[in-house]
């Protein structure tokens, strides 16, 4: 799955009003997995996780961030891309 | 608060201290009490707005800390850019005198914070409560 793909599709369940909250909340985490696999894929390693190269993995995000920029919905897939790194609630999911 | 509000305004006593917001929105009766205070990159309730990782928390709340609080804040870069380095949460958690740390996060970040407490010399814990993992560190 490419990238634009998987915010494309992030974009769609943040605004989907007919899915269970619960389900829509696993579906997110699941698309934001697969993002940060595509991402940086070295980072199941967990020896490179510990010594993570900082600026190359900055450098990664910020082609991405230029992806996001038009959806309205920006704000939400930010939030959501960066479940994994900070272990949100995505208490604003109705 | 900004660092110039700061330097205007007398702070209370503060005990506690919640790096990362107002706790992503769980509203506690214990996090409305006045010696407690959250520092955070966007304005909120009862939040000192800094980068933890550029400026010198100990400056700023003008004592030392018992425990430190982190919700929900990624030790490695993300998207926005906007992440903790260990390195710096670490010195700043050593400046202030930390007794206690409690850290939620995500599953990217926990080795990275991990190892940076472990090295620092901090006693790490990992613990699930309801389904949540705990990082706790005692100094």
């Amino acid at each position: 799955m490419s990238i634009e793909h998987i915010i494309h599709q992030i974009d769609k369940v943040i605004r989907d009003t007919n899915t269970p909250r619960q389900e829509k909340i696993e579906s997110l985490k699941q698309l934001a997995i697969t993002c940060w696999r595509e991402v940086a894929p070295e980072l199941e390693n967990a020896e490179i996780l510990r010594n993570i190269d900082a600026d190359k993995l900055t450098a990664r995000w910020a082609k991405i961030n230029d992806k996001i920029s038009n959806y309205e919905t920006k704000g939400q897939i930010l939030y959501v891309l960066e479940w994994p790194a900070s272990g949100g609630n995505f208490y604003w999911i109705k | 608060m900004t660092e110039e509000e700061l330097s205007s305004r007398q702070l209370p006593d503060v005990n506690v201290v919640n790096i990362g917001g107002p706790l992503d929105n769980i509203i506690t009766s214990r996090s409305q009490r006045p010696d407690f205070v959250h520092v955070d990159l966007s304005h909120g309730p009862n939040t000192i707005v800094a980068n933890v990782n550029s400026v010198d928390l100990k400056t700023i709340l003008g004592s030392d800390i018992r425990f430190l609080r982190v919700s929900n804040v990624p030790f490695i870069p993300v998207p926005t850019g906007s992440y903790i380095a260990p390195d710096s949460f670490i010195r700043q958690a050593q400046n202030l005198k930390v007794k206690r740390i409690v850290i939620t996060t995500g599953i990217f970040s926990e080795d990275p914070i991990s190892v940076a407490l472990n090295k620092a010399g901090f006693s790490v814990q990992k613990r699930v409560i309801h389904q949540r993992p705990f990082i706790t560190a005692r100094c």
